[in-house]
């Protein structure tokens, strides 16, 4: 049966693995992105900044009360030159890139100084007079539309210095207590520059990486299908392996020669559990075509002797005498009882529906009454039986289902033990063990070492053919419920000829 | 007609060949898989009804023996094993037919009857030689219309001697297939009951419908009529 889409493995780790691969090459793009960005703005503020100092540097308060800035008469040179060689742009300023834009104020606000590419002083506005020494950065849109920066400053401006052979012009209009730390002597200079170059360089980063991260996830997702497919190849292979095992050819196996080895646990796992249940098909086949025998068989005895009892006989012969037909009716009809109740004794032991009530037991009496209900049978084939062992051993059992136990040991080693052979039942309480043990052995020409595997199987027999009525194969069934109701331990074992069955009482 | 009946279960081994032996069958049984092969061997059988849960030999392997050794006799399994594989893998080995317990009589003799006719290539239970019929299932038999009164011995021997018309019968082959065993050989009882059912044809018109073949046995004709043996 195939999975669903979204539950298959390939899916999901393609998709895993594809998101991961995206999420992570995301993460570093943005990251890559933003450390340029950094890296570029900083670098661009520093280069406002320094253009910024190196303004302050050139402008002075003349002595005839006018501002000397030289920084101001080569923008003004350089202005007027691409003037006359280039058309205005759009605004009515010269193109020139490398511009920079200015505008000094005094602390009125009124303009001292402007650049001459700046026709609308007002995009450089203040938001806020920066304080003396303070620098503050901002942004604007130029004239002709660029996105620019700026950077502000309010700083006291100077008198001009004198050479030491120059003395104060007569018509000085500057005070001669001009203090440039008064309030009313500080300018406030602000420089733009437009940013453009920095904002393009990062846009096509940008878009560089979201292209090389959509090729790159695309490709991802194209090569991890590829990789997916071909590691899970294994488990499709397993998967369509296991798909063709059925009840029908439970002997089939999963072979691991070309397993990977992260599934050879899971093979070897699976084909334990194949073990198992090809096992339990032949428990449960052997069990059916055992439990038909065992009650086909007298049904046909009982539905034929009626049958046939009612058939004419020839006139020269007698037909049945009905007491011979009663009595094997009546026969046929205590075997099947008897069937029926070993049977539903099994189920109540095995379903645990039998309480056990515990008491002080002696094993040994326990022992010799079960052998003393099996003497005449001992009588009748010769056989000796003996008992060893401490007199004294008194376990907390319950009396009923130990001597179910024994009586069904004892009577199978008596039934199927070789004739004119001795039984040797042995009793004993190993020292410090906690535990007692009765063990029961019989000399056998019969069981072999792949019978023992089958003991305690309902319906099993030695004799396939089930030819004695007087047994159903179900005692030894009834000893493993019994014990496991006692929590006692049963085991059994062939030494040299003898079959040994040892019941561990705890 | 004889039958082998090979079963380990004592009650039901008496049972049914007391049943044949009441249906006119005789019977021989055998308790286990090697005593069956050894008798299915040594005697001629119409047919074998065989268990296949038998002690020593299964069914299974008595079958396989029985056929490799080329018996030709008509093998019904009767047994409680009900699995299609048991009955595919009878069916193969050999068997002519399979009956599961527990069965109805009726259907079992029936089936008996099936097999018989099949051993003697017979279509139906009804065997018609010219004036003389004979009805198997019910074991009566008329000459021209009118019934002949025959014990069930008797009936036997003219129902094997017709089963084989027109091949000689040995009084061995009729020890075996109409008595179980319980007359000698060198004792007259099959000569006395042939000239019996010779007398009965007889007092029906059919006059030395049975030949005597000295030193071989008897034959009937495949066709008998009361013009060609009638009276004179």
């Amino acid at each position: 049966m195939a999975l669903p889409e979204s539950n298959s493995i390939r899916r999901r780790l393609q998709i895993s693995v594809t998101l991961t691969v995206a999420t992570l090459f995301t993460l570093g793009s943005a990251g890559v992105y933003g450390y340029v960005r950094n890296q570029e703005e900083s670098e661009f503020r520093e280069a406002l900044s320094q253009r910024l100092e190196i303004l302050i540097s050139e402008t002075e308060l003349e002595y005839n009360g006018e501002i000397d800035a030289s920084f101001h008469d080569r923008a003004t040179d350089q202005f007027e030159a691409i003037s006359e060689s280039r058309p205005p742009n759009r605004q009515g300023a010269p193109e020139h890139p490398d511009a920079v834009y200015y505008v000094l104020r005094n602390h009125h606000g009124e303009t001292l100084l402007k650049s001459p590419w700046l026709e609308d002083e007002s995009r450089l506005a203040f938001q806020r007079a920066p304080t003396r020494g303070a620098v503050e950065f901002g942004s604007t849109t130029l004239g002709d539309g660029r996105h620019a920066r700026t950077v502000s400053t309010t700083f006291p401006l100077p008198l001009e210095k004198l050479d030491p052979d120059e003395t104060v012009p007569e018509n000085a209009s500057v005070p001669p207590d001009y203090d440039a730390d008064r309030p009313e002597n500080q300018v406030h200079l602000i420089v733009a520059e437009s940013d453009e170059g920095m904002r393009h360089m990062l846009t096509v980063l940008g878009m560089s990486l979201f292209a090389v991260g959509i090729l790159i996830t695309v490709a991802t997702t194209l090569l991890i299908a590829l990789l997916v497919k071909r590691a899970c190849l294994p488990i499709g292979v397993l998967g369509s392996d296991c798909a063709k095992i059925g009840s029908e050819n439970l002997n089939a196996r999963l072979v691991g020669d070309r397993t990977p080895e992260e599934l050879l646990p899971l093979v070897a796992q699976f084909n334990a559990l194949l073990d198992r249940l090809e096992q339990a098909f032949e428990r449960e086949r052997r069990f059916s075509v055992d439990i038909a025998h065992e009650l086909r068989t007298p049904i046909a005895e009982l539905r034929s002797l009626a049958e046939v009892a009612l058939q004419p006989s020839p006139e020269e012969e007698a037909g049945e005498d009905p007491g011979d037909v009663y009595r094997e009716t009546a026969l046929i009809g205590e075997r099947i009882h008897r069937l029926i109740d070993t049977l539903s004794n099994l189920y109540r032991s095995e379903s645990s529906a039998v309480s056990v009530r515990n008491e002080e037991v002696n094993l040994r009496n326990l022992l010799e009454e079960s052998v003393a209900t099996h003497r005449t049978t001992f009588g009748s084939t010769h056989r000796e039986i003996e008992i060893e062992g401490e007199d004294a051993i008194v376990i907390q059992t319950d009396p009923a289902l130990a001597r179910g136990i024994l009586d069904n040991l004892v009577g199978n080693a008596v039934t199927h033990s070789v004739p004119s052979t001795k039984l040797i039942c042995r009793i004993a309480r190993p020292e410090g063990a906690g535990t007692a043990f009765v063990e029961i052995g019989n000399e056998t020409d019969r069981l072999t070492g792949e019978d023992l595997r089958h003991l305690g199987e309902p319906f099993w027999q030695k004799d396939t053919a089930r030819s004695d009525p007087g047994h159903f194969g179900l005692g030894l069934s009834s000893v493993m419920a019994y014990v496991k109701l006692l929590k006692a331990e049963i085991q059994y074992r062939l030494e040299k000829g003898r079959f040994l069955a040892t019941v561990t009482f705890p | 007609m004889k039958i082998l009946y090979v079963e380990d279960s004592a009650s039901l081994r008496d049972t049914v060949s007391r049943g044949l032996r009441k249906a006119g069958f005789t019977v021989d049984v055998a308790t286990d898989g090697e005593t069956g092969l050894d008798l299915a061997l040594a005697g001629e059988y119409a047919v074998v009804v065989l268990d296949v849960m038998l002690p020593g030999l299964d069914g299974f392997e008595v079958l396989r023996e029985l056929r490799k050794a080329g018996s030709k006799c008509q093998i019904l399994m009767l047994t409680a094993r009900v699995e299609i594989a048991d009955r595919v893998r009878g069916l193969e080995t050999g068997a002519d037919d399979y009956l599961v317990k527990p069965f109805a009589w009726e259907e079992f003799l029936a089936r008996v009857r099936t097999l018989v006719r099949r051993r003697f290539r017979q279509p139906s239970d009804l065997l018609e030689m010219g004036d003389l019929r004979i009805d198997l299932r019910a074991h009566r038999a008329w000459v021209d219309g009118s019934e002949l009164d025959l014990r069930p011995r008797e009936f036997g021997i003219l129902q094997y001697l017709a089963l084989r018309g027109g091949e000689i019968v040995t009084r061995t082959e009729i020890l075996e297939e109409v008595y179980d065993h319980s007359v000698d050989l060198k004792s007259n009882a099959i000569d006395a009951a042939v000239c019996n059912v010779r007398r009965i044809l007889s007092e029906s018109g059919l006059n030395d419908a049975i030949k005597t073949i000295p030193r071989r046995g008897y034959l009937i004709e495949k066709k008998i009529s009361r013009k060609q043996h009638g009276a004179s």
